[in-house]
């Protein structure tokens, strides 16, 4: 299988590389939901962001991907003890596809037939969820979901934990993920209870530029040609932007708001009628990524100013008869705080 | 075979149907050859054709030409198991292990999955085809990260039947298959005639023809202007443009090679049969009066190997300066079916039928869901494994006989439960005649607006004819998406005489397509009720009277839920007459109201589904 095409060769779409990259800085900002038309690279930059990613340490041939260090305990393998545990293996961060066609038994996992019927003993096979801890769950048209998965997956990658209660089987194990989801707005809506779940939402626009659409062309075509060699000629970028990511995710946790920017904060959500703390709060946290991603220790307004579409596009009231889209009253918004401190 | 009587003079109009039958059995010919050259790399072919001995014959020459490579039918009502690898019961039983059996896509690799009927293609399992393209390996349905996966680089061949303009191939797949062939329209006598080459021997490599920036603008710029904003089309017909030259054994695309691949992979032509000295771009007609007169390009050699004539950049330049006049041929072919008809429309609504024979797998129950029902193995072995140690005990403690391999005993059968959603569709069906047609029609609007904007959680679906002048229209084919709608009801034109009986009729096509999509279709008729234009567009209000009463009939016989809304300043008898003939509800609105209107729809869609 040739590797997937390199993350830093992907042409413009400079929100969506954000917007993922902050998400894979911190993952407790609630995942990416990328909305746009197709063939515009959703799927490639997720398929991308894998490969590029640091690889992350586990066990041969566990089926949870459990931290060497910390066995679940649903986990029968990691779980060995002594000389009987399987040897440390670095595997690439998972990233799973959550086909359309999915049954809610692969997403949570099920009764294990093979040991059943073999050794007549109850075992639990993994699902997909248990293969996407650690790392991220790729749902492509997640807009056409069956909506008893979506409050499946949405109460995972909340909890964090799959409990399976089925066929007498009683498992929890860790799915720390970061839900990733695309879809295209023209075939259907997402609920609005959905939507909010996600952290940060881009919408991406297919290239009108005729420059930018030939570049997408010509470096499609050589890396169809010989995916090896492209790939290597972009391993140094690629390279560039993991560090920046490792480095990121250390100082993550020291990278101050100050005050001024929190009220701010509270101001501009205010004037945007967004209820309730998660706007606020995932505001803040994807400032600090942005922060951190640019090797600062303190956020300050231009962080905010660039992720504030991400975070707020989405949780904005809908209104039908709105034909503006919500994106410029974001802007608006953000203009008149810059006036001055105006009234909300 | 081809007992038909020649024509003998140059242009009849049977003439410019045979060049046309000629042209699409070149073309066909000719993507056959392009598809066994590049495979997986283009994706693959649509291929627009009812099922007919043309067809057959097409595709045998396919799999000819693609000799060496697997041929692949995919079982219709496939599943996502079946694609992509499951618990093979016949071989465990046999074997005494287990034995996955790996499905259909890991089956396929290298060869060619031919998907009829691929408008009736379930989405999920179009997903997984498209993932099986995207990443050439087959999608696990046993995830485990240190599995490999098995590779699938399969070419698809989506055999598209669609007849009516709402079934459409899943549009995940239509935007990843490169090639797109038309067959309907083709004459026997032209497949008997043209003895298609099966020599395949390209004499350069395609990967090595040269394509350069100012012909990759320009086919930038075509594919734009037909509508196709995906890179993906772009991509695909770039692709397409070095394999023609490639096969022209040229080392340099030319112009040619481009305006082939346009029509192989968009369907656009030019709509002309000048000879190419004349550089006039042709006057812009309407698109759709020009479907049978279509005509080969200038400069298009798809069979000799023209050498390069001097005006031939030129017919690039051309072609676009005649899409942007929209003086093409296809474009509304292509822009009406692979641009403008996405969104795959798969059956989502508010109310479910369980237990029913056909839809998706949601669980399973220990009790048939209906007579007949056929056990599923796989749950029914789940259920029965835990006991295995326990009743072999319990048999040879009894008996002293060896048991079986297995022991299944009638309460561990499970039967596979199976749900699909039904969807309700509201169809408006709005008089948009006369002097309060305008602010009928934005009222309309509103109550579309609010009723998209209410429905996500139920999926229901929202399309809008209006009638006025001489006919009805459609304005907006049933949609969920208000994204869509918003763009689609921008404009609305109002005024003129009442062809009633063409909106109602327009309306019944319509709806009676929903309920063959598995939706549940409401009819709302809003229209101060009379009619005064006939079907045939004249001026006829005795005539149009009788036929907007025959098919207010056709409504009640098929059983249509509809709601009537008399919108008439002063209520008269007629939309009452008409409501009862209907056997709709009947509601008045003197002023029409966008809230009170979406209240009616939406109460009325949702009495829970029908009996």
């Amino acid at each position: 299988m040739p590797k997937p095409f390199p993350f830093s060769a992907i042409v413009g779409q400079e929100d969506m590389k954000k917007a993922l990259l902050l998400a894979a800085v911190e993952p407790l900002l609630g995942g990416v939901l990328v909305m746009g038309d197709r063939g515009t690279g959703k799927s490639t930059a997720v398929r991308a962001l894998a490969e590029l990613l640091p690889k992350i340490e586990t066990r041969t041939n566990c089926r949870y991907n459990c931290q060497p260090n910390d066995p679940q305990p649903a986990c029968a393998r990691c779980q060995a003890a002594g000389a009987e545990k399987p040897a440390l293996v670095k595997i690439r961060t998972p990233m799973v596809d959550l086909p359309l066609g999915a049954t809610e038994d692969r997403v949570c996992g099920s009764l294990d037939i093979e040991k059943a019927l073999v050794a007549g003993e109850r075992a639990f096979e993994p699902g997909l969820l248990a293969a996407a801890n650690r790392g991220f769950l790729y749902i492509d048209e997640v807009n056409l979901l069956e909506d008893h998965l979506v409050d499946l997956l949405l109460d995972a990658a909340a909890s964090g934990v799959n409990v399976v209660e089925r066929e007498g089987l009683s498992i929890r194990h860790a799915a720390r993920f970061v839900l990733v989801g695309s879809g295209n707005p023209e075939e259907g809506d997402l609920r609005p209870q959905l939507l909010d779940r996600f952290g940060l939402s881009v919408e991406v626009r297919t290239i009108m530029d005729l420059k930018q659409r030939i570049e997408v062309i010509r470096r499609r075509d050589d890396y169809e040609t010989d995916p090896e060699a492209f790939v290597a000629s972009w391993a140094k970028r690629d390279i560039a932007i993991r560090s920046r990511v490792v480095a990121a995710r250390k100082i993550m946790k020291q990278v101050a708001v100050p005050d001024a920017i929190l009220f701010r904060l509270s101001q501009l959500c205010m004037r945007l009628g967004i209820d309730g703390m998660r706007g606020e709060l995932t505001l803040m946290r994807a400032g600090r990524a942005s922060a951190a991603l640019d090797a600062r220790l303190e956020v300050n307004w231009t962080d905010i100013e660039e992720v504030a579409p991400m975070v707020l596009c989405h949780r904005l009231r809908r209104d039908p008869m709105d034909e503006a889209g919500t994106a410029p009253r974001i802007e608006r918004a953000l203009a008149a705080l810059d006036v001055g401190h105006g009234h909300a | 075979m081809s007992g038909t009587a020649m024509h003998e003079d140059g242009d009849g109009p049977f003439d410019a149907l045979q060049r046309q039958s000629e042209d699409r059995w070149r073309d066909a010919m000719m993507a056959a050859r392009i598809l066994a050259v590049a495979g997986p790399q283009i994706g693959g072919l649509w291929l627009t054709a009812r099922a007919s001995g043309i067809r057959d014959h097409f595709l045998d020459h396919l799999c000819t030409l693609t000799r060496p490579w697997r041929a692949t039918r995919l079982p219709p009502g496939t599943t996502a198991t079946a694609l992509c690898g499951h618990l093979d019961i016949a071989r465990s039983t046999a074997a005494g292990r287990i034995v996955w059996d790996s499905g259909i896509l890991a089956a396929a690799d290298g060869g060619i999955l031919f998907i009829p009927m691929a408008e009736r293609l379930d989405p999920g399992a179009a997903a997984m085809i498209a993932e099986a393209m995207d990443t050439g390996t087959c999608p696990r349905l046993r995830p485990n990260a240190n599995e490999a996966r098995h590779t699938s680089r399969v070419t698809i061949v989506a055999l598209d039947e669609a007849s009516a303009p709402e079934e459409m191939i899943p549009s995940c797949l239509s935007d990843r298959l490169g090639l797109h062939i038309q067959l309907d329209g083709v004459m026997l006598q032209t497949i008997t005639a043209v003895v298609p080459d099966t020599a395949l021997a390209s004499a350069t490599d395609w990967r090595l023809v040269r394509l350069d920036d100012g012909m990759l603008e320009q086919l930038c710029a075509i594919t734009s202007a037909t509508g196709h904003m995906s890179v993906r089309v772009l991509h695909h017909v770039s692709k397409v443009t070095r394999i023609h030259a490639a096969l022209g054994g040229r080392s340099v695309a030319e112009a040619q090679d481009a305006v082939a691949a346009l029509r192989l992979c968009l369907g656009v032509s030019l709509a002309q049969s000048q000879p190419p000295a004349d550089q006039a771009p042709p006057p812009p007609e309407s698109a759709a009066a020009q479907d049978a007169q279509s005509q080969p390009p200038p400069g298009d050699a798809s069979e000799s190997d023209g050498d390069g004539m001097p005006q031939e950049l030129d017919s690039l330049t051309e072609l676009l300066a005649a899409v942007e006049q929209g003086a093409v041929d296809g474009l509304t072919l292509t822009v009406g079916e692979r641009a403008a008809r996405q969104g795959s429309r798969t059956g989502k609504g508010g109310a479910t039928a369980r237990n029913v024979r056909r839809g998706r797998p949601f669980g399973s129950s220990n009790t048939p869901p209906f007579p007949d029902a056929r056990p599923d193995l796989v749950e029914t072995l789940r259920a029965a494994a835990p006991w295995q140690r326990l009743r072999t005990r319990l048999m040879v403690a009894q008996t002293g006989a060896t048991p079986p391999a297995l022991l299944i005993r009638k309460e561990d059968f499970r039967y596979r439960r199976r749900q699909h959603q039904q969807a309700s569709t509201a169809i408006f069906v709005v008089d948009a005649s006369g002097s309060t047609a305008l602010e009928r029609l934005g009222e309309t609007k509103g109550a579309i607006e609010q009723l998209l904007a209410s429905c996500y959680v139920r999926r229901d679906e929202v399309s809008l004819i209006a009638f006025r002048g001489k006919a009805a229209e459609i304005l907006m084919q049933p949609t969920r998406s208000l994204v869509a709608a918003k763009r689609k009801l921008a404009a609305l034109p109002g005024g003129g005489p009442t062809p009633l009986a063409s909106g109602l009729e327009r309306g019944l096509e319509m709806a009676l397509a929903a309920r063959r999509r598995g939706s549940t279709p409401v009819v709302v008729v809003m229209t101060d009720g009379s009619g005064n234009i006939a079907l045939d567009g004249t001026a006829d209000r005795a005539l149009a009277g009788r036929q907007t009463e025959t098919i207010a009939r056709l409504y009640r016989a098929q059983g249509l839920k509809s709601i009537c809304i008399d919108i008439a300043r002063r209520p008269r008898d007629s939309v009452t007459n008409l409501a009862g003939l209907l056997g709709a509800d009947l509601h008045l609105l003197r002023q029409a109201n966008a809230a009170h209107m979406s209240e009616i729809v939406r109460a009325s869609m949702h009495r829970g589904p029908p009996v």
